[in-house]
C-alpha cells in the first residue's frame, strides 16, 4: 500500500511540476514583454502618449442605392461638405462657435447644445456640426481657418432623391439615429450621429442599405494634420435595392394625383409586383436628408392633409360598390346567386323601418346580376346580400385578404376592418340589425379597406384567385450591381374560387367599362379593361339627394379599381380620391391614363429592346412562379397560368 | 469546529498577498473612475470594498466548512448555478447585447463566474471517487457532461472568453488526476478537431477579435486601437510610472474599459514596471503557495482541487495580463481580485478560501 502510494506521489508530482513549469514560462514571457515595453520601448510609447496623436478618422460607407424595376435612381447618395470640431484641438471656444454661428447660420447656443449632446466616446473625436455645406460655407470656413483651430471641412455623404417627391411614401427617408433608436439590438453597429432610414423603405431595408463604415488610424502633428496612415479599413458600401415600382408610371400616377389627396396603386397581378403606389399630398425627402428644419418639419406634421401619411396603405375606407364583387363571388359560390338570377329594383326598397334607396331612383327595373354588376345596382344587392348573409360575405372579405394586412415591406401597414355579428355583439354590446347586412352588402358601414387592399383584391380576382403579398423589392444587388439575393414572388393563398364564378364577375366587370356601365370613362380603344366603380359615403345611405352641390368636405370618397387586359391581365389598379365625389367621374379617367401608359410603355420599351427577350423590365413569368400550398392549388383554378404560356415570348411581352 | 491545530495551519501570508492584490485593485479602479462623467461610476470603487468585505466572509465561511463536506455540496451549487445561468439566458439583462447578468435586489451578479470555482468542485469531487486506473471511456463521457452543461450556457451568452476558461481548469485537473495520457491526447486532439466547426458559428464580433489579434491592422478602428491604446498606456509607464491618477492614457479615457477587463493597463501606467513586478510578484506568490499546498494536501482530493483552483487564477493572470500587453486576443477576462467585478471578486475569495481550506486540513 504504502509502495503503491510512494509510486503514486512519483507520478503526481511530475504532473504538477509539468502544470507548474508551464505557468511559469508564461509569466516569464508576459514579464520579459512587460521589461520589453517599458524599459526598452518606453520613450517611443511615452512620445506617443504625450499628446496622443494617434486619431481614428471614420469614413462613412455609401448608403445602397434604391432604382425602379428599370434600374432608374430612385435614390443615392452623393458627397457633400461637412463642418467638424475636435474640442481637443480648438483654442477660444466661444469665440469660435460665434464665427461659426455667422458662416453656418446656425445660433451659437445651437452650436453649443450640439456639442454638449454630441457623444463622447473618447477624446478627440469630430463632432459634426453642419452637413451639406454650401459652396460659401466651406469657402468661409476655409478662409478663416486661421481663427479657427480644431475647425474642419470633411467630405461625407448626403442621401439625395433625384426625383424628389417621386414616391417618397414609398422611399421614406433618412434621419439621424435617435437616443431610442441607438438601443435597439438592430442598430448596434450604428454609431451616435450616423444616419439611418427613419421611414418607408430606407427605414425597412435599412440593414441591406447601410453598408459598413471604413476608417483610418493616423498619427497626426500638434496642428492635427494627417501625418502618416498606420492602419486603413476600407467602408463597404451598402447593397442595392431593385424596386417593383416603374418610374414612369409612378410619376404618372402621382400626376394624376395633383392637388387632389388620394392614392394610386398599380399592381402585377401575375406575381403581386408593385408597379406603381402614389400617395397624395406628398413630401421631398431630401429636406430629411441634410437635417429636417423645425419649420419645415412643423409645417409637415401639422399639415390637415397629412401629407407624411402612405395613404396608400394606411388610409381605410368603406370601399363602396367595390364590394359589390365579394358580394358576387360569395353569393355564386355559395349557391345563393347564378347567372340568370334577378331582382327587381323599384329605387328603393324597405326593410325593416327603413326605406332603402338605390344611387338610381327611378329604378333598374327588373335587372340580372350581370347588369346589377355593370349599373351598380344597390337594391339588386340589398336583397343578394340579405340572402348570402354577413358572415358568407365576411369570409369570402377575408379570403381576399380585406380586414388583414398584405404584408407589404412597409411599416405601419393598416388592416382595414371587416365586420361580422359576433365582432359587434362583442366591440359594440349591440346585437348585428339586417340593416348591417345591407350596408356591407354595397360595402358601406364599418367595413373599411386600403388602397392597397383594393389593388390586390383586383389582382386575385384578375389572376384566377391567387393572393400575393404585394412585392416592393425584386432584387438585393451588392455594391458592384450583381444580384445577391432574388426575391421571389409570395403566395399568401390560393382562393378556391371556381372559374365559372370569376367568369361571370368579370364579365361584369368588364361590362362596368364597356357597357356604358358606371366605370365607362375607363375605357380604351385597344385595350380592354375590367373594373368597378365605388363610392365612400360620407352622409348618411338613406338621404340621397343631390350631392353634387355638397362642400368639397362632404363630398363622398371616390373609388375605381380595375385591371387590363380582359383576357391576359398584366396590370390591376385602385384609384382612390378623398372626396372626389362619383368613382365613375373622379377615379375611372385616372385608371384608364395609367392603363394607357402602362401599354404605351410597353410597346415603346418592347420597340428598344426588340431581340433581347432576357429583359429585366418584367418578371411576370410563369416559370417563377412558387408552387406552394399544393392542396388549394389546381390548374384548372390558374386560368391565366395556361394563357400566359402562350403569350410568353410573344412581341410586346417583355 | 475550529480547533488549534487549525488555526496554526492557517496560511496568513497567502490571506496577505490575496489581501494586498485587492487594495492595488481598488486604488486603481479609483484611478480610473474618478474623473468619469457619470456619479454610479466614480463610486465603483466604494463598491469594491463593499464586495471585498463580502468576499472574506465568503471566505470564512468557506474554510469553516472542511473541503471534504463541500465537495458533498458540489451537485446542488453546480445544478442552481446551471439554472441561475438558463435564468440569464431567458430573463437577464442585457447589456451591449449580452445577457450575463442577474438582477438581484440592486446587485447583478454574473453566474458564469461562479461556473469556475463550481466546475472544480464537482470535478475534483468525481476524480477524487474514481481510481485514475478505472477512468475508461465512460468516465470521460461523464466528465465532459459535467463540463459541457455550463460551459454551452456561457456560450450561449454569448460569453466566450468565460467558457474557454473553463477548458484549461478542466484539463489541468485531469492531468492531476492522473488520468491516463492517451485520454489526455485524445481530449486535446479533439478539441483541435472542433475548431473549425466552431469558427463557423463564432459571431462575427468574435472572429473580428481574433483576426485582428493576429492582424492588428485588419481592424484599426475597433479592437485594434483599443489594444494600440492599452499597448501606449503600459509602454509609457517606463521604469517608475507616470504616478497615480498622472496616467494621460487612462486619465483621458482612451481606453475603454478601463477600470474592468484593462485595470492593468492602468496600473502598468501609473505604476510604471515597479508596480507590474509587485502585482505579478504577488499573483506568483499566491500560485506557488497554491502549488505547495496542492503537493503537501492530506488526499488526492485536496491535490484536484488545489490544481483545479491554481489553475483558474494562473490562466486568468495570464490570458488578462496577455491581452493587456499584445501578447493575446481581446477576450474579456477579468484579472482577479483587481478588475471591478462583484461575481468575480467573490468568486476568487471562495477560490483562496478552498486553498486555505485544504492546508488547514492536510493533517487532520
Amino acid at each position: 500500500m504504502t509502495e503503491l502510494t510512494q509510486d503514486r506521489n512519483e507520478h503526481l508530482f511530475r504532473r504538477v511540476i509539468l502544470v507548474t513549469g508551464f505557468i511559469l514560462a508564461a509569466f516569464f514571457t508576459i514579464t520579459i514583454r512587460i521589461l520589453f515595453m517599458q524599459i526598452i520601448q518606453g520613450d517611443k510609447y511615452l512620445a506617443l502618449s504625450q499628446n496622443n496623436r494617434i486619431r481614428l478618422v471614420r469614413i462613412p460607407a455609401p448608403r445602397g442605392i434604391i432604382y425602379d424595376r428599370n434600374r432608374k435612381v430612385l435614390s443615392a447618395t452623393r458627397p457633400s461638405y461637412q463642418a467638424t470640431i475636435v474640442l481637443e484641438d480648438t483654442g477660444d471656444l466661444d469665440r469660435e462657435i460665434d464665427i461659426l454661428s455667422k458662416i453656418l447660420n446656425i445660433p451659437a447656443d445651437k452650436l453649443h447644445e450640439k456639442i454638449r449632446s454630441a457623444p463622447r466616446w473618447g477624446p478627440y473625436r469630430e463632432i459634426i456640426l453642419k452637413k451639406d455645406l454650401s459652396f460659401f460655407e466651406v469657402a468661409a470656413i476655409e478662409e478663416l481657418k486661421l481663427n479657427l483651430p480644431g475647425v474642419n471641412v470633411e467630405v461625407g455623404t448626403v442621401r439625395s432623391y433625384p426625383e424628389n417627391e417621386l414616391a417618397a411614401h414609398v422611399l421614406g427617408y433618412v434621419g439621424e439615429i435617435s437616443e431610442r433608436q441607438l438601443h435597439q439590438e438592430i442598430y448596434k453597429n450604428v454609431h451616435p450621429g450616423d444616419q439611418i432610414g427613419q421611414f418607408g423603405l430606407e427605414k425597412v431595408c435599412n440593414r441591406f442599405l447601410m453598408g459598413q463604415d471604413g476608417g483610418k488610424q493616423i498619427e497626426v502633428d500638434a496642428w492635427g494634420r494627417e501625418m502618416q496612415v498606420l492602419g486603413y479599413e476600407a467602408p463597404k458600401a451598402g447593397d442595392n435595392l431593385v424596386l417593383a415600382l416603374d418610374l414612369e408610371l409612378q410619376k404618372l400616377a402621382e400626376e394624376l394625383l395633383k392637388d387632389k389627396a388620394g392614392a394610386i396603386v398599380a399592381l402585377d397581378p401575375r406575381t403581386g409586383e408593385v408597379l406603381a403606389m402614389a400617395s397624395r399630398p406628398s413630401f421631398n425627402p431630401n429636406s430629411f436628408a441634410s437635417g429636417i428644419s423645425q419649420k419645415e418639419w412643423s409645417e409637415l406634421i401639422h399639415n390637415p392633409l397629412y401629407p407624411l401619411q402612405n395613404r396608400a396603405i394606411q388610409s381605410q375606407y368603406p370601399p363602396g360598390s367595390v364590394f359589390k364583387i365579394i358580394v358576387s363571388i360569395a353569393g355564386l359560390e355559395e349557391g345563393v346567386l347564378s347567372e340568370s338570377t334577378t331582382f327587381y329594383c323599384g329605387g328603393s326598397i324597405s326593410i325593416g323601418r327603413w326605406n332603402w334607396k338605390c344611387w338610381k331612383k327611378e329604378g333598374h327595373g327588373r335587372i340580372s346580376l350581370h347588369q346589377a354588376i355593370v349599373r351598380s345596382c344597390n337594391v339588386f344587392f340589398y336583397q343578394a346580400g340579405a340572402k348570402i348573409g354577413a358572415e358568407n360575405i365576411a369570409h369570402y372579405a377575408q379570403l381576399f385578404g380585406l380586414g388583414q394586412q398584405t404584408g407589404i415591406l412597409l411599416d405601419n401597414e393598416e388592416s382595414g376592418f371587416i365586420p361580422t355579428p359576433a365582432w359587434k355583439l362583442k366591440a359594440l354590446k349591440t346585437k348585428w340589425y339586417p340593416g348591417d347586412t345591407l350596408s356591407m352588402s354595397i360595402g358601406q358601414g364599418f367595413i373599411s379597406v386600403t388602397p392597397l387592399q383594393a389593388a390586390n383584391l383586383m389582382a386575385t380576382v384578375a389572376n384566377g384567385g391567387t393572393l400575393y403579398c404585394p412585392q416592393l423589392v425584386l432584387y438585393v444587388l451588392n455594391s458592384q450591381g450583381e444580384v445577391i439575393q432574388k426575391i421571389p414572388p409570395l403566395v399568401i393563398r390560393r382562393l378556391n374560387i371556381s372559374r365559372k364564378t370569376l367568369d361571370i364577375v368579370r364579365l361584369g366587370m368588364f361590362g362596368v367599362v364597356n357597357e356604358y356601365g358606371t366605370g365607362a370613362r375607363a375605357m380604351l380603344p385597344d385595350i380592354k379593361v375590367a373594373g368597378k366603380t365605388g363610392t365612400a359615403q360620407i352622409v348618411s345611405l338613406r338621404d340621397h339627394s343631390e350631392k353634387d352641390d355638397l362642400p368639397d368636405e362632404l363630398k363622398d370618397h371616390a373609388w375605381f379599381c380595375g385591371y387590363a387586359p380582359f383576357e391576359n391581365p398584366e396590370i390591376a389598379v385602385a384609384v382612390f380620391v378623398e372626396h372626389g365625389g362619383k368613382g365613375g367621374a373622379a377615379c375611372a379617367p385616372l385608371a384608364r391614363e395609367i392603363f394607357l401608359k402602362y401599354f404605351q410603355l410597353k410597346q415603346e420599351r418592347a420597340a428598344v429592346k426588340q431581340g433581347s427577350p432576357e429583359s429585366t423590365s418584367t418578371r411576370g413569368n410563369p416559370e417563377t412562379l412558387p408552387q406552394e400550398n399544393p392542396k388549394t392549388s389546381t390548374p384548372q383554378e390558374n386560368p391565366e397560368t395556361s394563357t400566359q404560356k402562350n403569350t410568353k415570348g410573344a412581341p410586346g411581352h417583355v | 469546529m475550529f480547533d488549534r491545530r487549525l488555526l496554526t495551519n492557517f496560511d496568513w501570508p497567502l490571506l496577505t498577498a490575496v489581501c494586498l492584490l485587492i487594495i492595488c485593485g481598488t486604488v486603481q479602479i479609483y484611478s480610473a473612475t474618478h474623473n468619469a462623467p457619470s456619479a454610479a461610476t466614480r463610486g465603483l470603487y466604494q463598491k469594491q470594498i463593499w464586495w471585498a468585505i463580502f468576499g472574506l466572509i465568503a471566505l470564512l465561511i468557506t474554510i469553516s466548512i472542511d473541503y471534504h463536506r463541500l465537495i458533498r455540496y458540489g451537485i446542488f451549487f453546480y445544478i442552481l448555478d446551471n439554472l441561475l445561468l438558463i435564468y440569464v439566458l431567458v430573463a437577464g439583462g442585457v447589456r451591449a447585447g449580452v445577457s450575463r447578468w442577474i438582477n438581484f435586489m440592486g446587485i447583478s451578479i454574473q453566474p458564469s463566474e461562479f461556473s469556475k470555482v463550481i466546475l472544480i468542485l464537482i470535478l475534483a469531487g468525481y476524480l477524487s471517487r474514481h481510481q485514475p486506473e478505472d477512468i475508461g471511456l465512460r468516465e470521460i463521457i461523464c466528465l465532459l457532461i459535467l463540463l459541457g452543461i455550463p460551459l454551452g450556457l456561457v456560450v450561449k451568452q454569448p460569453d466566450l472568453g468565460s467558457a474557454l476558461m473553463l477548458l484549461p481548469i478542466f484539463m489541468i485537473m485531469l492531468l492531476v488526476a492522473e488520468v491516463p495520457l492517451r485520454w489526455l491526447i485524445l481530449l486535446v486532439v479533439c478539441g483541435l478537431g472542433a475548431i473549425p466547426i466552431i469558427w463557423r458559428h463564432l459571431k462575427p464580433y468574435q472572429v473580428n477579435r481574433i483576426l485582428s489579434f493576429a492582424k492588428p491592422n485588419l481592424d484599426p478602428l475597433g479592437i485594434g486601437y483599443q489594444v494600440l491604446q492599452s499597448k501606449i498606456a503600459v509602454g509609457s509607464g517606463g521604469a517608475l510610472g507616470r504616478g497615480f491618477l498622472a496616467g494621460t492614457q487612462s486619465q483621458l479615457r482612451f481606453i475603454p474599459q478601463h477600470h474592468t477587463d484593462f485595470i492593468f493597463s492602468v496600473l502598468a501606467e501609473e505604476w510604471g514596471f515597479l508596480g507590474c513586478i509587485v502585482v505579478i510578484g504577488l499573483f506568483l506568490f499566491l500560485i506557488l503557495k497554491g502549488i505547495d499546498c496542492a503537493l503537501h494536501a492530506k488526499d488526492r482530493l485536496g491535490t484536484i482541487m488545489a490544481m483545479g483552483v491554481i489553475s483558474m487564477f494562473a490562466f486568468h493572470v495570464i490570458t488578462n495580463v496577455g491581452m493587456v500587453v499584445g501578447l493575446m486576443p481581446v477576450t474579456g477576462i477579468p484579472l482577479p481580485f483587481l478588475s471591478y467585478g462583484g461575481t468575480s471578486l467573490l468568486t476568487n475569495m471562495v477560490a483562496v478560501g478552498i486553498l486555505l481550506n485544504i492546508r488547514m486540513r492536510r493533517f487532520s
